[in-house]
Formats: C-alpha cells, sequence, structure tokens
C-alpha cells in the first residue's frame, strides 16, 4: 500500500515536473545547474577514451584521403593568396583612413574557449555541453561560435559547465540579416543540418550565396556575427547551410559581450502621479540651484 | 545482515549502472549540425532491471533515473520520465513471464517498451513545443536502442553472473 502511495507521488511529480518543464520554468533551473555539474566532469572523464578512438579513426581515414586533400589544398592556395593581396590593400587603406580621422576602436567583445564534453545524441535536442560555466564569465544566452561562425546560444549554466543548444534545434529562433539586400528574416531550426528562414522581409530578394548574419534584434545575439549562406529554396523553403564546421567540432569560443555602464549617482528618479518615470540631473554648477522666491 | 547487504549492493549496482547509462547516451562522440542520434542505455538499464530485480527497479526509481536522464541530456524536463514512467506501469504485467524466456523473446518484449516509451516521448515533447518533433530522428534512436539491447544484456547477464531464474546470483 506504501509502496503504490510512493508510486502514484512520484507520478504526479512527474506530471509536474513536465509541466514546469514544458513552459520552461525557471524553478526548474537550479535542478539543471546541479545536474550540468555533476554530469559534465563525468562525461569528460568518461569520453576521454572514446574521443581518442574516434580521433585515431578519423587520422586514419584522412591518410587514406592524404593525396586528394593535397591537392585540393594546392588549388585553395592558388584562390587564398589572390584574396590575401586584396586583404593586405584593404587593411592598409583602412589603416590610414583610421590614422586620418584618430578613430580608436575599443574591443566589443571578450572570448573565452571551452571543450565539448558531451552532446544531448538525442532525437528531440540539438545540444552540447561545453566546460566552462558561470565562474569562468559565461552568461545565459552567451553566443556560441566555433571560430568562424555561430553555433548556437547557451541555455542552461552551471558553475563549471554550460548547455549550448545548436541552431539547428528545433526551438531555436535567431533574428537575422542577409546581405547583401539587407533582408530581415528569422532564422528557425527544425533538427535538420539546413534550418529554414521565415518571416523574410522582401522574400522576392533571396538568392542562393547571400550571406546570413545575426541581427541583434531580441537582442540576445550580437549584430554580424556570420551563421551561414542562403542555400537553397525547397517547396517555397529557403534552406540556409550553417558556415561552422560541426563536425570538427571539439572546442568553441563564447562570445561575452562588453556591457560598459556609466553610472551616474547624481541622477535623480522622478516618478510621476500618471506612473510615468523620468531622469532628471541636478544642477552641478559651483553654486547649486537657485532657489525660487 | 547478509540479507541487507546484498540488498544494498544491489542497489548501489542498480544505480551505478543507470547513471553510467546515462552518461554514455552524453558523451559526444560525434557532432553534428544534427547529431546521429546513440542509443538511450538509461531505457535499456531501465528495462533490464525491471527483469532481474523488480524490487530495486521501481516506479519511484524510474523517476529517479528518468528525471536524471532529462536533466542531463537537456530534453525537455518531464517528458523523459513520464514516458519512461508509464510505459513502465502499462507493461509491468508483461515482464514476469518474459524472465525466464530466451533471449530473444526478451529482445522482442524490450522492443514493446521501447517502442512506447519513444512513442509517449515524441508525443510529449511535440505538445510542450507546439509542432510536430521529426519522426525520423525519434525511429532512427529507438531502432538503435532496439539493436544495442541484446548486446548490453548479455554482457550484464555474464558480468553480473545472473542465470534465467532471476536473483539467482544477485
Amino acid at each position: 500500500m506504501v509502496g503504490r502511495g510512493v508510486g502514484v507521488t512520484a507520478l504526479l511529480a512527474a506530471v509536474a515536473i513536465y509541466i514546469l518543464g514544458a513552459t520552461s520554468d525557471p524553478r526548474l533551473q537550479p535542478l539543471r545547474e546541479i545536474a550540468l555539474d555533476i554530469s559534465a566532469p563525468v562525461t569528460e572523464f568518461v569520453g576521454a577514451p572514446l574521443r581518442f578512438v574516434r580521433r585515431a579513426a578519423n587520422s586514419v581515414g584522412e591518410f587514406r584521403d592524404l593525396a586528394s586533400h593535397n591537392q585540393q589544398l594546392r588549388e585553395d592556395i592558388v584562390g587564398l593568396s589572390r584574396w590575401r593581396e586584396v586583404a593586405l590593400r584593404l587593411e592598409a587603406e583602412n589603416a590610414q583612413l583610421r590614422a586620418l580621422n584618430k578613430v580608436t576602436l575599443a574591443p566589443r567583445f571578450d572570448y573565452i574557449t571551452a571543450q565539448v564534453v558531451g552532446n544531448s545524441g538525442g532525437a528531440f535536442t540539438q545540444s552540447i555541453t561545453i566546460n566552462a560555466g558561470r565562474s569562468q564569465g559565461v552568461r545565459p544566452g552567451t553566443v556560441v561560435m566555433d571560430g568562424t561562425a555561430a553555433i548556437g546560444r547557451v541555455v542552461a549554466l552551471g558553475q563549471n559547465a554550460a548547455r549550448v543548444v545548436l541552431v539547428t534545434d528545433a526551438s531555436s529562433r535567431i533574428p537575422v540579416l542577409l546581405q547583401p539586400g539587407d533582408i530581415r528574416a528569422l532564422l528557425i531550426g527544425d533538427s535538420t543540418a539546413r534550418p529554414k528562414l521565415q518571416f523574410l522581409s522582401t522574400p522576392g530578394k533571396v538568392t542562393k550565396g547571400q550571406r546570413v548574419l545575426t541581427s541583434n534584434h531580441g537582442g540576445v545575439f550580437p549584430k554580424g556575427l556570420p551563421l551561414g549562406t542562403v542555400d537553397a529554396l525547397v517547396d517555397n523553403v529557403v534552406r540556409v547551410a550553417p558556415s561552422a564546421d560541426f563536425r570538427q567540432l571539439e572546442f568553441v569560443r563564447l562570445v561575452i559581450e562588453r556591457v560598459d555602464l556609466t553610472i551616474d549617482s547624481d541622477a535623480v528618479l522622478i516618478v510621476r502621479s500618471d506612473g510615468g518615470v523620468e531622469q532628471e540631473k541636478p544642477d552641478r554648477s559651483p553654486d547649486g540651484p537657485e532657489d525660487e522666491e | 545482515m547478509k540479507a541487507l547487504g546484498t540488498t544494498v549492493w544491489a542497489l548501489v549496482l542498480v544505480l551505478a549502472t543507470s547513471f553510467l547509462a546515462i552518461i554514455l547516451s552524453h558523451v559526444a562522440l560525434e557532432v553534428g549540425p544534427v547529431s546521429t542520434p546513440w542509443p538511450r542505455f538509461a531505457v535499456i538499464i531501465v528495462f533490464f532491471w525491471m527483469l532481474h530485480r523488480p524490487d530495486m527497479m521501481t516506479v519511484p526509481m524510474v523517476f529517479l533515473v528518468g528525471l536524471a536522464q532529462d536533466l542531463m541530456l537537456g530534453d525537455i524536463a518531464g517528458a523523459g520520465v513520464l514516458s519512461l514512467m508509464i510505459a513502465t506501469i502499462l507493461l509491468d504485467r508483461m515482464l514476469p513471464p518474459l524472465r525466464t524466456m530466451p533471449l530473444v523473446l526478451r529482445w522482442l518484449g524490450f522492443g514493446a517498451f521501447v517502442g512506447l516509451v519513444f512513442a509517449l516521448e515524441w508525443i510529449l515533447t511535440s505538445a510542450a513545443r507546439l509542432s510536430m518533433q521529426p519522426l525520423d530522428l525519434v525511429l532512427m534512436q529507438g531502432g538503435m536502442t532496439f539493436l544495442v539491447y541484446p548486446v548490453i544484456s548479455v554482457a550484464m547477464r555474464q558480468f553480473l553472473r545472473i542465470g534465467r531464474t532471476p536473483r539467482r546470483a544477485l
């Protein structure tokens, strides 16, 4: 009888947790943090020999294809040499113009490098676990890149681990900008290798090869991070090929946007009678504000 | 005293193998834009212990294992645990005759269990996200979990020296 009671209680608890999970209730966050902090180091330890075996198998495969890779690299070098010349010329021109204008650009981002220690490996979620967390300065929503392109954002944080939901996950929604053309759209993951674009501002102007960049609408992703290129239009659905090389995803870069807050301690907050808020700065003249007679 | 020791040892074994199973499902062997589904080892372990130590793999224990799995894998919390518990309760009557049957029949029984677990989880996840989740990945993961079962089952029975009669060695 007692066992049945405990079983029913456990079932009710599971229903309650499902409701909280489905509504993304923050009350589950502490449980997620504990699970991340426990599982990440163990997964890293257990996975080390398995990753070693995988790397060894990959090396054998690469060795077999060495000749064709070599030929491909030679062709790439020829193409990149031309781009290098263009880049050097533009860099010099840029430096000259900045010097003329006396512009000093402060770095906008800090970067943290972390190792991928786990992945969801599941049918329902496309996410990875990394070995950097709150202690390393990671914040919820931190953007994660593979080195060149954004791959996802942090959705759950532990002290020394974080879970990153990938752009391909069915719950991923990223406001983007297509260039050239400045077309606004939403990049929506649907658990396929090529997420789709929806809510295009000017659908008629979309062409294959356009670059897909983050647009900072919604404020989660900084503006201008590359995500991929427009790949194909299939059944009136625009698909995007991610630029990130997910197959080589062993280390990732977390983009921490710098927030330069200037706190003005003299500012006064005035709440109007109609409930509105206005900010007023007191007179800072040496004589102070003049009293009205 | 000896009986208590055996019970504690069995409990530790059930918890340890369940935790290891969840971790193995989580190891980043291969990352891709869409991860190749990896077997759900925890589902295998739950079924294995339900057959061989039903007094240990009770509904509250299934709750603990399912919850740990949901939280560690990052799926919608509750979807995995609820589907695992419902499948456990529904198939509870099917299990006693399976215990003494040959591996092939136990494997078929596991097929029914894993099918029910994944179908329920697909429904619950689709309901939570208000959109139909892709079925191909679910079928692939369910299929892989089903295929791996005999290997894990035989290895664990050998390792734990479990005969056809339940609890002979444990």
